[in-house]
C-alpha cells in the first residue's frame, strides 16, 4: 500500500540553485508535496541538523522573496508548502498581505509555522490555510478547534523532542485515535528516518513528513549529486523499486 | 486579554509546549492563593539569602552628584544578584509540581549560579545552558555553577550567547518535558513566565518603598534600573507603576545606538515574535533576530520582556541607553567613591546618573542589581579602565 510523503526541503542549502535542483528531481515520484523550510535566525523546534542549513541558508543571503522568486518559476508535480517560523512571515518588508496575495498567486497550499500554536491564531490574522499541529499531549479541547478548521493537512508531532533522525515509533496508539477524530489528512513528522517508520505509520494515519535525514544528505553530498541522492532516498522510503 | 499586557506577550511556541504552560500557569495560580508557599519563599530569602537588602544612603556620590542617592542593595544577596530571589521562588514551584530535574539558560551566568544554588539547597539535578562566547566572559560563574553540581552545557548555535541559550533550554524542555522544570531567568518567554518572574522580583521594589518612606518620608522622584530581558527593572519598577515616580530604563547602548552594535532592544527594535512572546526585538528587514552587542552579557539580548513593551508603549516607563564607556566610567566611579563594586549591568543603571539634568535635590534610587566581581576580568581588560588604574 502507498500513502502520502512530504519532504521537508530547506531553502538555500546549500545554496537556492541546488534546492531548486533537488525539488525538481522529485517530480514523478508521486509524492504528496514539499514543504520548502524559510530559514530563521532561532529555530526553536529544530535540532541541529536543521539548524545548520538555517544558518548556511541566512548566511548566503536567502529571503522570503529569493525563495518565492525560485519557487514561482518551478513546474513540479506535488503540492508546495513554505515552512517558516512565526516573525519572517509577520515582519515581511511589505506586509504579510502583500506576502499572502503572493503565494496565493504562486499556487502554495498551505503555511506550516512551527511557533505558531493553535492558541493564538486567532491573534495574528493570516487568512491563509494553515497547517495545525498535534502532538502526543494536545488537549481534547484543541482537537475540537481543529475539527473547525480548514487545512491541506494536519502534522502530527511523533515524539517529545524537535527534529531529527529517530528510529523508533511511539504514540503510534496516539496516532490512531487522532485519526479518527479529525477529517483532515493527518501526516506524521519528527524523527521519520526509516522505511519501517514510514510503513507503521502508513498503516495508521494518512502519510509521513521527512526533514533531517533528507538535510543530512544534502550537507553531505556534493553539489552535483545532491538532488539524485535525495530522489534515490526518498525512493527507498516510499518503496518505490523502479 | 490573558497572558497579554496590553498587545505584547502571548505564547508564541510550538503546540508540544502549551500543555506544559497550561499545568505551569495552573500551578502557579494555585500557590498564589497558597499562603505557606509565600511564607516558605519569604523565609528561605530572609535565612538563606539575605533579605531584606538595604537600601543604602550613597554620601559621596549624592555630594558629587547634588542629589540624594540611594542604592538598592541586591548585590549583597547570596549568589551576588537579584537573580536568587526567581531562582528560590521558580524551584520551590518546581517542587510543588514534582519535577526532579531543573533546567536554566544563562547569560552573565548569574540566574545560572542562582537556580544551581537553588538546586542543590533541594537536591534537584540542574543543567545551565550557556552560550559559549558568555562561558569565556563570565569564566568564575562556570566554575562557580560546576562546584554547586549543576552540569554546564555550552551553546555554540547562532551568536553562542543569552538568546541561543534560551532556545536551546526550550529545545532541552520540549525534549523532557514530563521530568523537567525550566526555571526561566528573565521577565521574557511564553506566559506564564513573564508574570511568575516579575512577581518572584517585585519584593525588591516592595522593600524599597517601605525602605524610602522610612528614611525620608515620601517617595524618590527617580528609580533607575537596567534592562536586559528586564528581570531587575520588572521587580523594582512594578510597586511604583502609576505612583508619579518617574521610573527609567537603562538599555545597553553598546558601542553606541548609531553604530548598530548595542542591545538596545526597546530603543531600536521592532515590534516581532522572539523567545514566545510578541514584544520588540532587534531585528534585519527580513525578521531575523539580530546579534547584539554589550559589554554586559547580562544585557546583551535581543528581545525585552514584553510587560516593558508595554510599559513604554503607555509611558509607564521611560527608557533610554548608555554606552559601553559610560558605563565602564560609572564602574569606575561607583568603585571609587562608595568602595562598592557593581555589576557592568547595574553599572548601566549608575552611568544614567549622569544624563538627568534635573538632578538637583532630588532623591533618586538605583537598582544596584548585582556585584562586579564576576566581570574584573573583561572590566581590567578594556582599555578605558586600564589606562585608569595604577
Amino acid at each position: 500500500m502507498r500513502k502520502g510523503f512530504i519532504a521537508y526541503i530547506p531553502a538555500g542549502f546549500p545554496d537556492l540553485e541546488t534546492t531548486e535542483k533537488i525539488l525538481l528531481s522529485l517530480n514523478g515520484l508521486g509524492i504528496t508535496g514539499v514543504e520548502i523550510g524559510v530559514p530563521f535566525s532561532d529555530p526553536v523546534a529544530d535540532g541541529p541538523v536543521i539548524q545548520i542549513a538555517h544558518k548556511v541558508a541566512l548566511e548566503n543571503g536567502v529571503n522570503l522573496d529569493k525563495i518565492l522568486e525560485m519557487v514561482s518559476k518551478l513546474k513540479v508535480d506535488y503540492d508546495l508548502y513554505l515552512m517558516s517560523y512565526l516573525n519572517p512571515i509577520l515582519n515581511y518588508p511589505a506586509g504579510k498581505e502583500i506576502l499572502i496575495r503572493r503565494l496565493r498567486e504562486i499556487g502554495i497550499k498551505g503555511l506550516i509555522v512551527p511557533d505558531l500554536p493553535l492558541r493564538e491564531v486567532e491573534n495574528v490574522e493570516i487568512d491563509f490555510p494553515l497547517v495545525p499541529f498535534v502532538a502526543p499531549n494536545t488537549r481534547e479541547s484543541d482537537l475540537e478547534r481543529i475539527r473547525r478548521v480548514s487545512a491541506p493537512f494536519v502534522y502530527y508531532i511523533s515524539r517529545y523532542g524537535v527534529t531529527g533522525e529517530k528510529e523508533d515509533l511511539p504514540f503510534v496508539d496516539h496516532m490512531k485515535m487522532v485519526k479518527e477524530r479529525l477529517r483532515l489528512p493527518l501526516f506524521v513528522g519528527f524523527g521519520i528516518s526509516k522505511r519501517e517508520q514510514v510503513e507503521k505509520v502508513w498503516e495508521v494515519a494518512d502519510g509521513v513528513i521527512v526533514g533531517s535525514l533528507l538535510v543530512r544528505i544534502i550537507s553531505e553530498t556534493s553539489r552535483k549529486e545532491v538532488a539524485a541522492k535525495v530522489k534515490e532516498k526518498v525512493k527507498e522510503l516510499i518503496g518505490d523499486h523502479s | 486579554m490573558k497572558g497579554y499586557f496590553g498587545p505584547y506577550g502571548g505564547q508564541y511556541v510550538p503546540e508540544i509546549l502549551m500543555p506544559a504552560l497550561e499545568e505551569l500557569e495552573k500551578a502557579y495560580e494555585e500557590v498564589s492563593r497558597d499562603e505557606a508557599f509565600w511564607a516558605e519563599y519569604r523565609k528561605l530569602l530572609e535565612d538563606y539569602a539575605g533579605r531584606p537588602t538595604p537600601l543604602y544612603f550613597a554620601k559621596r556620590l549624592s555630594e558629587k552628584y547634588g542629589a540624594k542617592i540611594y542604592l538598592k542593595r541586591e548585590d549583597l544577596l547570596h549568589t551576588g544578584a537579584h537573580k536568587i530571589n526567581n531562582a528560590i521562588g521558580q524551584v520551590l514551584l518546581a517542587l510543588r509540581m514534582g519535577k526532579r530535574r531543573v533546567i536554566a539558560e544563562t547569560g552573565a551566568g548569574q540566574h545560572g549560579v542562582a537556580t544551581a544554588t537553588a538546586a542543590a539547597l533541594f537536591g534537584l539535578e540542574c543543567v545551565v545552558y550557556m552560550g559559549e562566547e558568555d562561558m569565556n566572559r563570565q569564566r568564575p560563574n562556570v566554575e562557580r555553577m560546576r562546584l554547586l553540581g549543576a552540569k554546564v552545557v555550552p551553546v555554540s548555535s547562532g551568536s553562542k550567547t543569552l538568546k541561543d541559550a534560551i532556545n536551546e533550554a526550550l529545545r532541552d524542555w520540549i525534549t523532557n518535558l514530563p521530568t523537567t522544570y525550566y526555571v526561566l531567568g528573565s521577565v521574557v518567554g511564553p506566559h506564564p513566565y513573564p508574570t511568575i518572574v516579575r512577581d518572584f522580583q517585585k519584593i525588591i521594589g516592595e522593600e524599597t518603598k517601605h525602605q524610602i518612606l522610612e528614611k525620608e518620608g515620601r517617595l524618590p522622584d527617580y528609580v533607575i534600573a537596567c534592562v536586559g530581558g528586564g528581570s531587575n527593572a520588572a521587580g523594582m519598577f512594578y510597586t511604583f507603576i502609576d505612583s508619579g515616580v518617574k521610573l527609567v530604563g537603562v538599555e545597553a547602548g553598546g558601542k553606541g545606538l548609531e553604530t548598530g552594535e548595542h542591545a538596545a532592544s526597546l530603543l531600536r527594535g521592532k515590534v516581532g515574535y522572539l523567545h514566545g512572546s510578541k514584544t520588540y526585538v532587534l531585528q534585519d528587514e527580513w525578521g531575523q533576530v539580530r546579534t547584539t552587542h554589550s559589554v554586559s552579557a547580562g544585557l546583551d539580548y535581543s528581545g525585552v520582556g514584553p510587560e516593558h513593551a508595554y510599559w513604554k508603549e503607555t509611558g509607564k516607563v521611560f527608557y533610554d541607553a548608555v554606552t559601553d564607556e559610560e558605563a565602564l566610567d560609572a564602574f569606575l566611579e561607583l568603585s571609587r567613591y562608595e568602595g562598592i563594586i557593581p555589576a557592568l549591568e547595574s553599572a548601566h543603571a549608575l552611568a544614567y546618573l549622569r544624563k538627568i539634568e534635573d538632578l538637583d535635590g532630588k532623591i533618586v534610587v538605583v537598582n544596584l542589581s548585582g556585584r562586579g566581581d564576576k566581570d574584573l576580568a573583561s572590566v581590567l581588560s578594556h582599555p578605558r579602565v586600564r589606562e585608569r588604574i595604577s
